[in-house]
């Protein structure tokens, strides 16, 4: 036996699936054939060989890094400002989602160093600063674990996402600040013409899947919200 | 060299493939055990009334 949504108290709308399984069967596709077009189509560089395949999914993941803590900034300030829960939950699906994909971008970008830096890893500005970002989302997602109380929850986990997401420009920025080993940032304009249609494809076929992953996420936390509030309301006898 | 390289790309593919595969995985276990646990609310809601 079903609820309608409703029936339960909350003050955040319990979202229904709607077309959404459609968006993440598109995204899939989307992506799927982004990178087998960026695959097929690239010439291998002439200093870096087939290593450069990897920046169809290195940099774009890194762009939907920054894309979902975007979200988390704007969400959090809009939690800080008006209060709402709608934000609050909002904002923790995308920095779970952007917490996913930085570690990917740092995954990929060892993976890419190897062969090309000689290292896995190294303490350069635009490495460490991107490690930084990625504990200060792990901290955030473990602060709300650690809250019980929805609303102190939603101010506390809001003013970390806005300190987090100032170190979003700092990121993007490093590489420009501090000249050390990572390259300068990889985009349209910094690229041969060869290879921006595969970037461009893979960057909104990544964007597809993390708008998909973020809509998902929400729509499971705000359902354990609506559920947590009907049975809050139940031991309060109705109230 | 150029199969040395063709290894780093493959590994990377597939670490791409791998995360974002097992991330959506969860994802959708998450959204369906979220679902029950709505409905068995309002069945306790329901059964109250």
């Amino acid at each position: 036996m079903t609820v309608t949504a409703a029936s339960l108290p909350s003050t955040v709308a319990v979202p229904r699936p709607g077309r959404w399984p459609l968006v993440g069967v598109f995204a899939l596709l989307f992506l799927v054939a982004a990178q087998v077009t960026a695959v097929m189509i690239s010439v291998p560089d002439r200093d870096m060989g087939h290593l450069q395949k990897i920046m169809y999914v290195h940099v774009p993941a890194a762009w939907i890094t920054f894309c979902a803590f975007f979200v988390v900034a704007i969400c959090s300030l809009k939690v800080l400002w008006k209060g709402g829960e709608r934000d609050d939950l909002l904002a923790a699906s995308a920095a779970e989602v952007g917490a996913v994909f930085n570690a990917l971008t740092l995954m990929l970008g060892m993976i890419w160093g190897k062969p090309t830096w000689g290292v896995w890893w190294t303490w350069d500005a635009r490495l460490t600063s991107t490690l930084v970002l990625l504990l200060i989302f792990i901290g955030y997602l473990s602060l709300r674990s650690f809250i019980d109380e929805p609303e102190r929850r939603a101010k506390w986990s809001a003013a970390v996402g806005v300190l987090g997401a100032i170190n979003v420009p700092i990121v993007y920025l490093s590489v420009r600040w501090w000249r050390t080993l990572h390259q300068v940032q990889s985009a349209p304009s910094t690229l041969d013409p060869a290879y921006t249609l595969g970037l461009r494809l893979n960057a909104f076929a990544f964007l597809f899947v993390m708008i998909y992953l973020v809509r998902r996420r929400y729509e499971a936390a705000a359902l354990v919200r609506a559920a947590e509030r009907a049975d809050e309301s139940l031991a309060l006898g109705g109230r | 060299m150029d199969a040395m390289n063709l290894r780093f790309v493959v590994a990377a593919y597939a670490v791409a493939w791998a995360v974002m595969g097992s991330y959506a995985l969860y994802v959708h276990a998450t959204l369906r055990r979220a679902r029950e646990m709505f409905e068995r609310s309002g069945d306790r809601a329901k059964g109250e009334s």
